[in-house]
């Protein structure tokens, strides 16, 4: 037994080391040319002469500035949000729906829904058209500024709806690891209100399974670039998009500039992370005596209902902002001319359909080999890590070891980092050792992103299987393999497969990963789609966009039917 | 200022000759029409060439060129259709978004030591992006004078197949496509349309909020920038020399003036900018902006026979004249298969596969090959090409404006961005 722990440990160490190494050496790769070291453009002088050239570039200033509010206000936004709906919603009768539903919503791609809402509330969009010229009055779109605004505020937006399903979903698993049922009934007993028993007892137990998502969200707001493409400001950009411009100007010098920028931002999301942090600490002084104080006045219970009302029109209006978007991209696809004000296309059309399919064969293929292998590796490798910790878990003490803390917080790393501040240092890394553009790398590329979330979602599962499952195999059949074969795995299927189809549409929505390691061989959805939305053709962009969202929803169905159809005749799994 | 008063080399002068000479290419050859004709059929069946196609079988090509026009990526598949089958040379097109993420990934191959095998086997690519590989060296040898169709070029007539943004092209890339700056507008909003770029400001001023540009970087920005300084500078000889740091506020000064005074007048008060010339033609499809510009004086017809624009769009020419410009295939110095791009370079330049780029219902972008170096039916495929709804002909296209010296370019934009994108 001891021999086979160790195994497990050596298989995590070699799982941190394949994973975490390079994200360091990416960084390494980045740091150097900020520090102006990049000898393939002849730069050799060590200085800080790059990181002066971004402080002093003209865009630099309210690039960064709008990248920060746009940032924060999409992640307090959307954390905020999913919370009170939480609060609000839990125990109605819309919450078993929103449990089961959430994923579909999850399902969508940032950039396929980003896509369809700037085709649905755009001067000229879908909204617009349906309102005009009898109701608005126009027979031109009006010349208002709202997609690629200068405050990122449409960017914020999308975020938002896009974050808020992400944090119910973390939020509804964090609720599994306690009884959120009976804490507020008992809540209720002692004279605390609905939100007040919600705030001082539940959320504050949820809280340390949410720091994670809510950083890794922080940071992605800070350094997205695909949807800010399409729906940030554009003069400046946002600084990820600005970084990544500078990265690919025909002016080679702005490589260095690149770096720095890309490092300076690897230093604002630490910075941002750091105060949050402070933030979390400073509140559990400010609130503890609040927290303890017991009950107060109950909130009249008019009030609550009306709170409830407003959440659940919010959670409409998600799904309603969803199913549009989707719904748009759809008509857009089977039309051939439809211009403004007409509310539907004046002429109907298959062939972007067609030619999507002629196009697609090769990016499809793609994008589904890769997926499929990194989300299959990933789901391995976490399955192992976790049940290694569960054993050791429940054989030597409980609660969490400080060595399985440590390797949840580097899993969780290349979650943190923001993605452009290290490819560019693994896409010289690979060169380098001539594995660019090959399949191999392309999958580990997107692994290292994809097992952050695979092992979010099963962590939770795998540590709190009741292990007497296990001890009971084992008497009985007296196999550790057997007992994990035939008993574990079944019993937990439901939710490895679940990972399975999360870990997949990781992998599917990678662009930047895409676009640095793949060298131009394997183009997937989608970059095809970022490349086609900057094409603009709006028909076929939103058939391929539809197509970003088509590949990982076929996998969340099958994920689910699979799980249903194998265990038909079993009770309880 | 070096303007050459180049006719596009469509020239209509070939339709007298249609009819009167049998249309037999053989025949034409034969009674001697160009030497350059028999040199290119010599050449075809050098040994030098010949062993290129040999060694150029099996290879695959990696194109690496911009994939945003889907009009444009079905030509590219056409064309590796024809190479697959003529001389069994696989070629991928690699669908980029910008093309200097190409050069920027060549440099990052050529300082990890890569110097052979490398990811990309040839390049569509002109201006900036040409001047960077070269400085860089990442290009491989010059090549084109190996091509037999090479000799077929419009090198004489057009001098930016030979001056590429003013560098010298030095035979390290293939012209494949001639461009120029053409404005579309929309005649159910605009009775007129502008002659130059003060009648476009006023043209603005009566139609607020209805025309804009890409922000600069983007090329179809920065080429509407470099054409107002053509337009309204005083001295234009300094556009063909390297710009002077000193001197450039100074001289540059009539430019930004005149856009400060156009940008609150243009989409969205110039606070917010179109990101690429695609999504201007969206724009005006939708009748956001009325007018919008473009590179290729066939795309609005294109445009129109594919729905993507009304056919009240007509296209114009500034009175005296637009910049123009040729795009070009190049191969890296660590390219893969070199025969196999040499190969699809030699047939981008033949004249069925420019004839067919020509037409309007396929690409319609203006071919490299200069007409009386064609056989009589060659010719004719040229000159039976139907002329697009909205497409100037050759002489409404007028003067063409040679671009700028390079290193304009990225002083016009970093003054750009500290005006207007800070």
């Amino acid at each position: 037994m001891r021999a086979a722990n160790y195994k497990l440990i050596l298989v995590s160490l070699g799982a941190a080391v394949l994973f975490i190494l390079p994200v360091l050496a990416g960084l390494l790769g980045t740091w150097l040319p900020a520090l102006g070291y990049l000898p393939s453009i002849g730069a050799r002088q060590i200085s800080i002469a790059p990181v002066l050239a971004v402080l002093s570039h003209p865009s630099s200033y309210s690039s960064i500035q709008a990248t920060l509010s746009s940032a924060l206000l999409a992640t307090a936004g959307a954390f905020f949000i999913s919370q009170w709906l939480c609060m609000q919603l839990y125990g109605s009768d819309s919450w078993s729906w929103i449990k089961r539903s959430i994923a579909l919503l999850l399902a969508v791609p940032h950039l396929a829904f980003g896509i369809g809402f700037a085709f649905l509330i755009s001067p000229s969009g879908w909204i617009m058209r349906l309102l005009s010229p009898d109701l608005s009055g126009f027979n031109v779109p009006p010349d208002w500024l709202i997609i690629n605004d200068s405050y990122a505020l449409s960017l914020t937006l999308v975020l938002i709806l896009k974050e808020v399903p992400f944090f119910l979903l973390m939020s509804v698993a964090a609720m599994g690891s306690f009884d959120v049922a009976k804490t507020l009934q008992v809540a209720a007993s002692l004279g605390y209100s609905r939100s007040q028993a919600w705030l001082k007892l539940v959320f504050v137990q949820m809280y340390p399974q949410l720091r994670l998502p809510l950083y890794a969200v922080l940071s992605y707001s800070l350094s997205v670039v695909d949807l800010s493409i399409i729906l940030g400001p554009t003069a400046p950009p946002t600084f990820a998009v600005l970084i990544n411009q500078w990265y690919g100007d025909a002016d080679t010098d702005f490589r260095l500039l690149g770096a720095a920028g890309a490092s300076l931002l690897l230093l604002m999301v630490t910075v941002l992370l750091g105060l949050l942090f402070a933030l979390e600490k400073l509140c559990c002084k400010l609130f503890s005596k609040w927290l303890l104080a017991g009950p107060k006045k109950p909130v009249l219970s008019p009030v609550a209902s009306v709170s409830r009302g407003i959440a659940k029109v919010t959670l409409v209006g998600l799904w309603v902002s969803t199913i549009l978007a989707l719904a748009v991209l759809l008509v857009w696809s089977f039309a051939r001319q439809w211009r403004f004000p007409s509310a539907l296309p004046s002429k109907w059309s298959l062939k972007y359909w067609q030619l999507s399919w002629q196009q697609l064969g090769e990016p499809l293929l793609n994008t589904a080999l890769v997926g499929f292998c990194s989300a299959a590796i990933a789901v391995s490798i976490v399955v192992a890590i976790l049940h290694w910790q569960s054993q050791r878990n429940s054989f030597v003490t409980h609660g969490t070891s400080s060595s399985s803390q440590l390797l949840l917080w580097l899993i969780y790393l290349p979650m943190l980092v923001p993605q452009v501040s290290f490819l560019f240092g693994i896409q010289v890394l690979l060169v380098g050792l001539a594995l660019e553009g090959k399949l191999v790398s392309l999958v580990w590329a997107h692994l290292i992103f994809v097992l952050p979330y695979c092992y979010l979602t099963l962590a939770k599962v795998f540590l709190q299987f009741d292990n007497r499952f296990m001890q009971q195999a084992m008497i009985l059949s007296q196999s550790r393999w057997k007992s994990f074969w035939m008993i574990k795995m079944p019993m937990l299927f439901t939710p490895i497969a679940f990972s399975f189809a999360i870990s997949f549409s990781v992998s599917v929505s990678q662009y930047l990963a895409t676009l640095y390691v793949a060298g131009g061989r394997f183009d997937t959805i989608t970059t095809q789609t970022v490349a086609l939305a900057s094409g603009a053709d709006d028909r076929i962009s939103a058939s391929f966009a539809l197509w970003q969202f088509c590949l990982p929803l076929l996998v969340f169905v099958t994920a689910i039917a699979i799980p249903q159809f194998c265990f038909r005749r079993r009770k309880g799994l | 200022m070096t303007i050459s008063n180049k006719k596009s080399a469509l020239a209509a002068s070939f339709n007298i000759t249609r009819g009167l000479l049998i249309g037999f290419g053989l025949c034409a050859a034969s009674f001697g029409l160009s030497a350059a004709d028999q040199s290119a059929a010599t050449m075809t069946a050098s040994p030098a060439w010949q062993q290129t196609l040999a060694t150029a079988k099996g290879q695959t090509v990696y194109f690496n060129a911009w994939g945003g026009s889907e009009t444009i990526n079905a030509y590219i598949r056409w064309a590796a259709e024809q190479v697959k089958s003529k001389y069994q040379v696989t070629v991928k097109q690699v669908k980029v978004t910008d093309t200097a993420n190409v050069v920027s990934r060549l440099l990052a191959e050529k300082s990890a030591g890569r110097t052979s095998s490398g990811s990309v086997d040839m390049v569509w690519i002109n201006g900036e992006n040409f001047k960077s590989m070269k400085d860089n060296g990442l290009l491989s040898d010059p090549y084109t004078q190996q091509l037999p169709n090479y000799l077929l070029v419009d090198i004489e007539n057009k001098p930016s197949t030979l001056y590429d943004f003013t560098t010298a092209v030095d035979n390290l890339e293939a012209p494949w496509g001639m461009a120029q700056l053409v404005f579309m507008y929309d005649t159910a909003h605009l009775d007129n349309h502008p002659q130059d770029m003060q009648s476009l400001l006023s043209t603005v001023q009566s139609n607020k909020g209805r025309f804009s540009y890409p922000a600069p970087p983007n090329f179809h920005g920065t080429s509407f920038i470099k054409q107002a300084l053509l337009e309204l500078i005083a001295d234009k000889s300094l556009l063909s020399k390297a710009v002077v740091k000193e001197d450039f506020s100074r001289v540059t000064a009539p430019v930004w003036a005149y856009l400060d005074k156009l940008h609150p007048l243009m989409w969205r008060s110039g606070r917010s900018f179109p990101s690429s010339g695609g999504q201007m033609k969206k724009l005006l499809n939708n009748s956001e902006i009325f007018i919008s510009l473009t590179f290729n004086p066939n795309d609005a017809s294109n445009a129109i026979a594919n729905d993507e624009l009304p056919d009240s769009i007509k296209t114009y020419v500034h009175s005296k004249g637009t910049l123009g410009n040729t795009h070009f295939v190049a191969i890296p110095f660590n390219a893969t298969a070199k025969e196999g791009a040499k190969v699809f370079a030699n047939f981008l330049m033949s004249p069925a596969a420019q004839a067919r780029k020509a037409s309007p219902q396929v690409w319609g972008d203006p071919t490299v090959l200069a007409m009386q170096k064609l056989t009589k039916a060659q010719r004719q495929s040229f000159s039976e090409l139907p002329l697009g709804q909205a497409t100037l002909s050759a002489e409404q296209l007028g003067t063409v404006l040679l671009e700028p010296h390079a290193s304009w370019v990225a002083a016009l934009e970093q003054e750009w961005l500290s005006r207007y994108a800070k």
